[in-house]
């Protein structure tokens, strides 16, 4: 007959072998799965529009950094005052990690046009890093918004010109004429809805 | 006397090995990604899941494909593409659409401007359903620039194309 300590001893063997095969659950200290990523992309509050952008620049708001996720070559032929580049195939190597994973500055990512600058977001996004927006429309929609607007119809709302005129100005601040009236002297353009930042967790291994 | 201690021993075994394999799959994330971000990354590079309306249109003729209009039925019902499925961005997650998207008939997927479409692909291929494309430009670029005026240089729509010499016009 066995005795009770042999079969006590034997369960636990059992059970610690039993637990050790059985799938792990994914450590997902801040990650995203893909139904909140699909909430992120919904809400769309992580879009900065060219307008946006021109007023944050014209403001000399420090607390943007823009981001360039073309390939260098691109970046070095033209790309945003003050804009970093981080080709996309790089984005996630550790060199660029601080400049991603904190809660200091508000990053924008551009492009082209939004392609590559929303899949770099929707990377840093599903890591769970914070603060991360993309310009709708990129380069081209920058170029054909503010740095070269069209005039609207003479039949389009008030509305209309007065964004117009805004960016006139905004044009003229950015292609460096002297001529150019006060920036912002048309109506201003909103604030992007920024996020909330994200108090990170102190401490413990990284 | 022994057997019957080690058929009630199996037993108990039996039991605690079953209650914990339920916990566990209990706790398993439905939603969680197949991809991690760096996997995902690499499958980005080439991005031949990008479709300009001239491509889409000559692999129309070449094989099967599922378009899949991710805009919200309203949109939908305005206008859509020939044979399309309205399947409303929100929902791409839904588990009774789960055999849908595991088929293997590519689904290209189509939204207003291209963005969302973009974004969505992202999401499920990540997630890991596989065969799925993107149409550039989305709805409003075909109909603007497509159907509307025919213009040959439009049907090779290519978001991340530059419109114009960017440091030429800051030259001028």
């Amino acid at each position: 007959m066995l005795k009770p300590i042999w079969i006590i001893a034997t369960l636990f063997l059992g059970l610690g072998a039993i637990s050790a095969m059985l799938p792990q659950k994914k450590n997902r200290y801040l990650e995203r799965n893909a139904e909140e990523l699909l909430r992120d992309v919904l809400v769309q509050e992580y879009v900065v529009t060219t307008d946006d952008l021109a007023h944050l620049l014209i403001q000399k708001d420090p607390s943007i950094l823009l981001i360039d996720v073309r390939p260098e070559a691109e970046y070095k032929k033209y790309s945003l005052p003050g804009a970093i580049n981080i080709p996309l195939d790089s984005l996630l190597s550790d060199q660029w990690g601080g400049y991603l994973d904190q809660d200091l500055k508000r990053n924008i990512f551009f492009s082209n046009g939004t392609t590559l600058s929303v899949q770099a977001w929707m990377l840093v996004k599903q890591k769970g890093y914070a603060n991360n927006y993309f310009l709708k429309g990129g380069l081209n929609n920058w170029f054909s918004t503010i740095i070269e607007p069209k005039e609207p119809p003479s039949d389009a709302p008030e509305k209309d010109f007065r964004i117009y005129r805004t960016r006139v100005a905004a044009s003229q601040y950015f292609t460096g004429k002297t001529d150019a009236p006060a920036p912002g002297s048309g109506t201003a353009a909103p604030l992007p809805k920024m996020k909330k930042k994200k108090k990170m967790v102190q401490g413990g291994c990284s | 006397m022994q057997k019957k201690y080690l058929f009630g021993f199996g037993g108990v075994m039996v039991f605690i090995a079953l209650v914990l394999i339920a916990i566990s799959f209990d706790h398993l994330d439905p939603y969680s990604f197949r991809y991690s971000s760096n996997e995902m990354l690499e499958k980005m590079d080439d991005q031949t899941h990008l479709l300009s309306p001239q491509e889409f249109i000559d692999l129309r003729t070449q094989q099967d494909l599922i378009i899949v209009d991710l805009r919200d039925p309203k949109l939908f019902a305005a206008f859509s593409l020939d044979s399309a499925k309205n399947i409303a961005a929100e929902r791409v997650l839904d588990k009774s659409l789960k055999p849908f998207f595991q088929t293997e008939t590519t689904k290209v997927l189509v939204d207003q401007d291209g963005l969302q479409a973009n974004q969505i692909w992202v999401l499920l291929t990540q997630f890991g359903y596989e065969n799925l494309m993107v149409l550039e430009g989305g709805i409003k670029n075909w109909q603007e620039k497509v159907e509307v005026t025919t213009l040959d240089k439009f049907t090779g729509f290519k978001d991340e194309k530059p419109q114009v010499d960017f440091a030429e016009v800051m030259k001028k």
